[in-house]
C-alpha cells in the first residue's frame, strides 16, 4: 500500500500536467483573454509574468483545447539558431519536415505568408521568447506583419528584464496579458485542489490559515516555489511517519515541519 | 534522504532566534505603549494638578484680597482711634492672615511624594530637557529603525501590494545608494505598474546610463520623450548626450 504522505508529495511534483490544471481567478482571467485574442485579428499577443506564474501551463492548455479546431502550433522549447526555427516554421506551413540538406530563406516565408493571406490563419504559440535572439524576434515581427500568421509570445519577467526589450515587444504588440503571482486566497485554493485531486482531503484540511500565510510569505505566491516547499514538507512527513511516527500529529500540519521544509529549501535563512 | 538531526538542530536555532526577536519586539512595544500612556494620561494629570494648585493660589489670593480689604478698615479704625495708648483692639484679623499663609492641607502629601520624570535623551545620552535634572531619571532612548530593515520590509510588502509608491521609493533609494542595477530593477517594477509616471522612466534611464549603457538609456528616454513631450526627459537626454552630470 502506498503511503499517504508519499501521495501528498506526488501532488506537488513540479511538472506540466494539463489534466490536473487548477483554475484560479488570475489564470482564469488570463486564459479568457488569450482565448479572446485568438479570435481577434491581432498579429502578436504577449503573455508575460514572473517565472512560476503558470505561463507555460496556460499555453499548453490553450494548445490542447484548440489545436484540433484551429491552425494552432506550439513552439515549446526555444531555439537559439535560426535554421532550427525555420525548419519548424517550414513544418507548420507545409505539414512536412524540411528535407535534409535544404535551406529556406526568410524572404520565402514572408512571400508564403502574403500568399496565404485570407485563406489560412496560422497561430503559433512561442514559449520562453526571451531566449530567442533579437534578430529572430525581429523576423517573427515581420512574419506577423504579413497578416496570416499570429504569434502568441510568452515572456519571462526576470530581475534582469530590460525595459528596452519590453519596449521592443510592446511597440509591436497589439495585446498583452500579464500573469501575476498568486494571492493568498489563490494559493490556498491551489494547495487544497492539488491535494483533493489525489483524494487527500484530510491532509488538505490539516492546513491552518497561519500555515498559508507563511507559505505565501516565503514563496511570494510563486507556484513553482510552493510546489518545492510542499514537496519537501511531505517528504519530511513521510520520513517521520516511517521512522518516528510519535513525533507527528496526523490530524494537522505541523508548523515545525513546515518551517523545517522552508529551511531545507532555502526559503528561511538561519 | 535528508540529515534530519541536523535539520532539527537548524530549526531549533531558527526558533530560538525568532523567540529572541519576538521578545525584543514585545519589549519595544511595551516601552512605546508606556510612553504613549504617559503622554496620553500623564499630561492631562499634570495639567489638572496645575489647575488644582492654581485654584489653591487663587483661594489664597482671594483670601489675601479679603484680608487686604479688611485691613484698611482696621487701620481706619486705628486711625480714627483718638488715643494711641488706648487698649489694643481685639480684632481677630492677624491670626486669620497667618492661617492664610499656611499651605493648604491638601498640598502637603503631594509635596512629600517623590517626583519621577521621564527624560528623553538624544543619541549621545545627553538629556534634551535638563531643567529637572535633580529628579530621578528614566532614560528612554528612541533610535531610528535601520534604513536597510525598512527597505527590506518594503521589498517584502511589495510582493503582495504591488504598489507604485513602494517601487519608486525603492528605485530612488537604491539610486541614491549608487546601487544602479537594483535602482533599474525597481524603476522597471514601478514602470510596469504605471507607465504614465515620469519618475520611473527617468530613474530607469539614469541608472542605466550610470551603468555605462548610455545608448540604451537614450533609447528609453527618446521613446518616452516622443510619447510625452516631457521637458525633464529632454533635459536628461541632452545631459546624457553631452556627458553632463544628472
Amino acid at each position: 500500500m502506498r503511503h499517504r504522505y508519499a501521495e501528498a508529495k506526488e501532488a506537488f511534483v513540479d511538472e506540466i500536467n494539463v489534466e490536473e490544471y487548477i483554475e484560479l481567478e488570475g489564470s482564469k482571467r488570463a486564459y479568457a483573454q488569450l482565448e479572446h485574442s485568438l479570435e481577434k485579428s491581432t498579429k502578436m499577443v504577449l503573455l508575460y509574468g514572473r517565472p512560476g506564474t503558470g505561463k507555460t501551463l496556460l499555453l499548453h492548455r490553450l494548445y490542447r483545447q484548440y489545436h484540433h479546431q484551429k491552425d494552432l502550433h506550439f513552439f515549446e522549447t526555444p531555439t537559439g539558431n535560426r535554421r532550427e526555427f525555420y525548419s519548424r516554421l517550414f513544418e507548420v506551413f507545409t505539414s512536412k519536415p524540411l528535407p535534409p540538406k535544404t535551406q529556406v530563406n526568410f524572404e520565402t516565408f514572408v512571400a508564403f505568408g502574403k500568399k496565404i493571406k485570407g485563406q489560412r490563419q496560422i497561430t503559433i504559440l512561442v514559449d520562453e521568447a526571451q531566449m530567442y535572439p533579437k534578430e529572430l524576434v525581429e523576423e517573427i515581427r515581420v512574419l506577423s506583419d504579413t497578416g496570416s500568421i499570429k504569434f502568441v509570445i510568452s515572456l519571462h519577467k526576470t530581475e534582469d528584464e530590460d525595459l528596452v526589450a519590453k519596449q521592443h515587444f510592446q511597440s509591436r504588440i497589439w495585446e498583452s496579458v500579464e500573469l501575476h503571482n498568486a494571492t493568498l486566497e489563490e494559493l490556498k485554493a491551489y494547495v487544497h485542489k492539488r491535494l483533493l485531486f489525489k483524494g487527500l482531503g484530510e491532509i488538505a484540511n490539516g492546513f491552518r490559515p497561519r500555515h498559508f500565510s507563511k507559505i505565501h510569505r516565503w514563496t511570494g505566491g510563486n507556484f513553482r516555489e510552493c510546489n518545492k516547499l510542499l514537496y519537501t514538507l511531505f517528504e519530511l512527513y513521510e520520513h517521520y511517519d516511517r521512522h518516528a511516527p510519535q513525533k507527528i500529529d496526523p490530524k494537522g500540519i505541523s508548523t515545525k515541519l513546515l518551517e523545517m521544509a522552508a529551511i531545507k529549501t532555502g526559503m528561511i535563512h538561519v | 534522504m535528508y540529515d534530519i538531526d541536523e535539520l532539527e538542530r537548524t530549526w531549533k536555532r531558527y526558533r530560538m532566534r525568532r523567540l529572541v526577536k519576538i521578545s525584543a519586539a514585545g519589549a519595544t512595544l511595551l516601552a512605546v505603549a508606556g510612553l504613549v500612556a504617559y503622554l496620553a494620561v500623564g499630561r492631562p494629570f499634570a495639567a489638572e494638578r496645575n489647575d488644582t494648585a492654581a485654584g489653591v493660589n487663587r483661594g489664597a489670593l482671594n483670601a489675601t484680597k479679603e484680608s487686604a480689604a479688611a485691613a484698611p478698615s482696621a487701620s481706619t479704625s486705628n486711625a480714627s482711634s483718638p488715643s494711641p495708648g488706648s487698649e489694643k483692639p481685639l480684632a481677630p484679623t492677624v491670626p486669620s492672615l497667618d492661617r492664610d499663609r499656611e499651605p493648604p492641607k491638601s498640598e502637603k502629601p503631594r509635596r512629600s511624594k517623590p517626583k519621577i520624570s521621564i527624560v528623553v535623551s538624544d543619541r549621545n545620552g545627553k538629556p534634551l530637557n535638563s531643567a529637572e535634572s535633580e529628579r530621578p531619571k528614566v532614560h528612554l532612548q528612541v533610535n531610528e529603525a535601520k534604513n536597510s530593515q525598512v527597505v527590506k520590509q518594503i521589498e517584502r510588502r511589495f510582493l503582495t501590494t504591488r504598489d507604485y509608491d513602494d517601487a519608486i521609493y525603492l528605485a530612488k533609494h537604491y539610486y541614491r545608494k549608487k546601487l544602479y542595477k537594483k535602482a533599474e530593477y525597481w524603476a522597471m517594477q514601478a514602470n510596469t505598474i504605471d507607465t504614465a509616471q515620469e519618475e520611473s522612466w527617468l530613474i530607469f534611464a539614469k541608472a542605466k546610463a550610470k551603468r555605462g549603457r548610455r545608448v540604451d538609456a537614450l533609447k528609453v528616454l527618446q521613446a518616452y520623450y516622443e510619447r510625452s513631450g516631457s521637458a525633464r526627459a529632454k533635459d536628461l537626454i541632452d545631459r546624457i548626450r553631452k556627458g553632463k552630470s544628472y
